[in-house]
């Protein structure tokens, strides 16, 4: 990754995909003469054949005029003072001397600003010399079991970083796919792009290097001499544990993994990383000790770590031989614990540790006889010896004085036995082995375990996606149900409005006829109280009994409205009562049944003449203001009825409301879940990936239970016999 | 952190593409020369498992950092693979990139190195045709790319976490395709939900729109939906695009509204360089 201003946006490059479909056509993209018209490696399609890393892509171009084969580098992202940084470059190269050089490891290039045509634009291309080589990657791939070649590449590799430290170059990515080995196994560096020179000190890195190489330490802004230490260390150390255990190469290096042996993790988390367990437990102490030491530089600032150059003497080292290295010759004295013998005195012994694994290792058999072990074994001969004299000499004795040295032979080699470190030292390492596989989850059981939970998550899972749809339908059901209720309610409002407009004609005519009516019988009555009895008596009422009948209240024909006969049980005779108009009834003296009668028939010839003059039809107006009341009737029932319409649209935009809230009520629901959902998987996938390391770790530890076991095995007391007269 | 996995062939992230080839992808979109809508999407494909082909080919061949699926919908749902590759799902990019339905010579201007153009033809391999027929069974396809998903992040749980590009004019004819999306993204390595990615090409017009951080101011629900069905950019996504010139903020999601071809591109090649590539 580049460094630049957050703001500023880059000057775009061209991708690997459009760079290759230029170089379709050399003729027209080049200007340089030894490119224009070169011919490129094609693809199985016939396209031009890219090697991209993450900043370019590299093409194989054979020119047309020269033959020359070149590898053009073209770039894919901007790198700022591209064209400085590759002139310091090579000016700084150019000034080593080759002979100086432990291997040609140099590479010969050209920096061509607007080289090539890419639409239409000129970007730059870096020419460079084509190195018949592999990476270094494939190349162990297939020479990881020659131990030797391993080895030798190793001290190659170490003598590489001392030619680059030597003259201030740090490279700024080393790893496998930028150290080529060559036909002959020497290493060529490529990919120059972050290299840092003294010319090009406070200008910035470019890059921060492969993620499997890096200290965790290694910052975006780093650049300087220091670059490559702790990613030389990483590939030196991976390469002497190759050549050391070729075995390592397919345990820890997976098939086309981005890595030697250890990976980004390894550095940043030690203690739960497969590789560095692996290498820390490995018996032989060039292994572990290097483990180790990478182990301890993965916390401290680039500035601070040793060159891996100053630590190694400068004439090659010897290829180990044998897994059993190093020999007692180079046995640790004690105090550089552990570090192989080439190492002690120069680097501090780092400490370890206590949280990760620490294992001491299992010692391989005996070594090195004490004074105890030297004079068990001239004891044996000696007490064998005495018994053979004592027998042969006849003397009668008891087979227990004759086993008597013999028995003190094999006591005292018990004894000697026991005091040998070896065991104890093989015993702590199995105890310590046995105790960290057990402190391993049982991978097996982790793994059902993990299976289980899933099954169970997935089942709940599901079960929730499939209620959502439902949920969501039961929002829609209740919203078209309450749509319908107000549909329901409109129409059958409109129903009883229309009902009410329909009698409307016959209610007009009922009210004009009750109009009329109560007009004709006001007529009357006006009639009738004009009648006075005073006035016009009739027959048989003379002034006494109308002044009688006008005391109680009788005046007029309107003032009464009939009589009734009575019976007067004193006198055995019918008597008469006047019903009044109130309807109570009245007696008045002198006023007996056939007078009653008169009054009565007197009172109906008025009746009979006023219907007869009342009148027959309403007034104009009259009619004119029952008719208004109709027609104002009417219009309020059909603004009642046009008031429905709106009145439901508002109902219906509630029940929508009410949908589209349960509807986002739901999703943010479903969405919450959805995130706790991938919460959940990511926390299984992250314990599915423990558990494969888990296995690897439980799988090696296992080995090392074996080996430890099979070590034990070989402190027996017969290899202690062996021993004390061999020496192994 | 999430999405910082390494992509390698021991840890390789699947791409599934999701092709919209309902009935109106055959409508023309605009720019100087009118292309259909099919035209752009299937050639944004094309050239996209192109890049993919050489981004990862290395001394020795195409590495798998990717495994690619191609899933058309439309009349059906289903691969969108044309040739030998016809009807496989996930393919690992070294098999895509060896085998194209065909290679295409297509004529191009490129300057001649005098100041002028000549025409000149380029090999354009192509695994996908443009395909304009049917509804739009978003749902279905998404459940479809569900499916694939799941299945990736039980195979592997370490790795970078699937990426899903769904390539559209707009609006599902299977109901709401929301939940369907939810589905996809609430699935997860160890390092992440899987990423949902939507392009949407729309002869709606108005205002193209690249990695919005709202959706005040999209032109129809639709763009409005599959950008909040989008997954929100992982952060070295966002300074990926920022670089590139896009201007960006913490809640830029995934999606693309009526963006010119180039754009697509961009696009497209953003949602794939999930991190440096080693
Ligand atoms: N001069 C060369 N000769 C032969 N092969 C080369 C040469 N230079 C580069 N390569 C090949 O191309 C690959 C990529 O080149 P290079 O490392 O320069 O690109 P990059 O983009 O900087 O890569 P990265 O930064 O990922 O390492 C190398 O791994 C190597 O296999
Ligand atoms: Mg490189």
């Amino acid at each position: 990754m580049s460094v630049r201003s957050p703001t500023a946006p880059q000057p775009q490059f061209p991708s690997g995909a459009a760079y290759a479909e230029a170089l379709q056509h050399t003729q027209l993209c080049f200007r340089h003469p030894e490119l224009k018209g070169a011919r490129p490696d094609l693809t199985k399609l016939g396209l031009p054949r890219a090697i991209s890393g993450a900043f370019a892509s590299v093409f194989s171009l054979t020119s047309a005029t020269s033959g020359q084969r070149y590898a053009v580098k073209c770039f894919t992202r901007y790198v700022p003072d591209q064209e400085r940084r590759y002139q310091a470059i090579s000016a700084r190269l150019a000034r080593l001397d080759r002979a100086e050089l432990s291997q040609p490891w140099n590479l010969g290039f050209e920096y061509l600003p607007d080289a090539i045509s890419v639409g239409q634009q000129r970007y730059p291309v870096l020419k460079m010399e084509w190195i018949e080589a592999v990476t270094l990657s494939s190349w162990l791939d297939d020479n990881h079991a020659d131990r030797f070649a391993v080895d030798r590449l190793a001290d190659r590799f170490a003598a590489l970083t001392r030619d680059l430290s030597q003259h201030e170059i740090a490279h700024g990515d080393l790893q496998h796919g930028n150290l080529l080995v060559a036909g002959d196994d020497t290493l060529r560096l490529v990919d120059y792009d972050g290299m840092y020179v003294p010319d090009l000190a406070g200008l910035g890195g470019t890059e921060r290097g492969h993620r499997n190489y890096q200290s965790p330490l290694r910052g975006n802004d780093d650049f300087g001499v220091e670059l490559d230490r702790f990613s030389a260390w990483v590939i030196f150390m991976s390469l002497k544990a190759i050549a050391t255990d070729p075995t390592l190469w397919n345990r820890l290096h997976q098939p086309s993994g981005e890595f030697l042996l250890l990976t980004e993790e390894d550095f940043s988390s030690p203690g739960g990383s497969t590789g560095l367990q692996t290498l820390l437990a490995h018996p032989d102490q060039l292994v572990s000790g290097l483990a180790d030491r990478v182990r301890s530089l993965a916390f401290q600032p680039l500035e601070l770590l040793p060159p891996l150059s100053d630590t190694i003497p400068k004439q090659r080292t010897a290829p180990t031989v044998t897994t059993t290295s190093p020999g007692p010759a180079a046995a640790p004295a004690g105090g550089a614990g552990g570090l192989p013998g080439w190492m002690t005195g120069h680097v501090p012994s780092p400490a370890r540790p206590t949280s990760t694994a620490t294992v001491s290792t299992s010692p391989d058999g005996f070594r090195g006889r004490t004074a105890l072990d030297v004079a068990t074994a001239l004891l044996w001969p000696l007490l064998l010896a005495m018994t053979g004299v004592l027998l042969m000499a006849g003397l009668p004795m008891p087979t227990a004085v004759a086993g008597a040295p013999v028995a003190a032979a094999l006591l005292l080699t018990a004894f000697a036995r026991s005091r040998r470190v070896e065991r104890a030292q093989a015993r702590a390492a199995l105890a310590g082995l046995t105790q960290q596989l057990g402190r391993l989850d049982e991978p097996v059981k982790a793994a059902e375990k993990l299976r289980k939970e899933k099954e169970k998550f997935e089942a709940t899972e599901s079960e929730r996606s499939a209620a959502h749809p439902k949920e969501q339908d039961k929002l829609t059901a209740r919203y078209h149900a309450e749509l319908k209720e107000a549909e329901q309610r409109k129409v059958r409002k409109q129903r009883e409005i229309d009902k009410k407009i329909g009698k409307l004609a016959e209610d007009l005519s009922k009210a004009l006829l009750k109009a009329l009516t109560d007009k004709q019988n006001a007529y009357v009555r006006d009639r009738l109280g004009r009648r006075l009895i005073a006035d016009s008596p009739p027959h048989g009422i003379g002034p006494t009994l109308a002044a009688r009948l006008a005391a109680v209240g009788i005046r007029s024909a309107a003032d009464f409205t009939g009589y009734r006969t009575v019976q007067n049980n004193s006198f055995n005779s019918t008597g008469a009562v006047l019903v009044i108009s109130n309807g109570r009834l009245v007696n008045v003296t002198g006023i007996g049944e056939a007078k009653a009668i008169g009054l009565d028939v007197w009172r109906r010839d008025v009746v009979a003449s006023a219907v007869a003059r009342q009148p027959k039809a309403l007034g104009t107006a009259e009619r004119q203001q029952i008719e208004q009341g109709i027609t104002r009737r009417r219009a309020q029932l059909t603004d009642q009825r046009s008031a429905l319409e709106p009145a439901t649209e508002a109902l219906r935009v509630q029940a929508r409301k009410k949908l589209e809230d349960g509807r986002s009520r739901l999703t943010q629901k479903h969405t919450l879940a959805g995130q706790e959902a991938a919460r959940q998987r990511q926390e299984f996938s992250q314990r599915a990936v423990t558990l494969k390391q888990n296995r690897a770790i439980h799988e090696s530890l296992s080995a090392s239970v074996e080996a430890a076991r099979m070590s034990l095995r070989r402190l027996a007391y017969a290899h202690y016999v062996r021993f004390i007269y061999v020496g192994r | 952190m999430p999405y910082t996995a390494e992509i390698s062939r021991t840890n390789p992230t699947s791409i599934i593409f999701l092709v919209d080839q309902s009935t109106s992808m055959s409508d023309p979109i605009g720019g100087e020369v009118p292309q259909q809508k099919a035209d752009v999407v299937a050639d944004a494909i094309n050239r996209l498992l192109t890049e993919l082909s050489v981004k990862c080919a290395k001394e020795e061949g195409v590495r798998d950092y990717f495994h690619v699926a191609v899933v058309g919908y439309g009349a059906t749902v289903g691969s969108a693979f044309a040739g030998s590759l016809g009807g496989r799902d996930i393919v690992p990019l070294s098999e895509v990139a060896d085998n194209p339905a065909r290679v295409d010579e297509r004529s191009k201007k490129v300057p001649d190195g005098a100041g002028g153009l000549v025409e000149t033809s380029v090999s354009f391999p192509l695994w996908m045709d443009p395909v304009a027929h049917g509804g739009t069974p978003m749902n279905r396809a998404l459940q479809y790319a569900e499916s694939l998903v799941s299945g990736w992040t039980e195979r592997y749980p370490a790795s970078f976490p699937p990426i899903v590009i769904n390539l559209t004019d707009g609006e599902s004819t299977d109901g709401d395709p929301t939940a369907a999306a939810e589905a996809i993204t609430s699935h997860a390595t160890a390092d992440g939900a899987a990423l949902l990615f939507n392009l949407h090409v729309s002869a709606a017009g108005g205002t193209p729109t690249a990695f919005p951080d709202t959706a005040d101011g999209l032109p129809d629900s639709y763009a409005r939906t599959l950008f909040s069905m989008s997954s929100p950019l992982p952060s070295h996504m966002r300074s990926y695009a920022a670089s590139q010139g896009q201007r960006v903020s913490e809640t830029t999601r995934g999606f693309v509204y009526n963006a010119d071809i180039t754009t697509v591109v961009q696009f497209l090649d953003i949602g794939t360089r999930a991190t440096e590539l080693r």
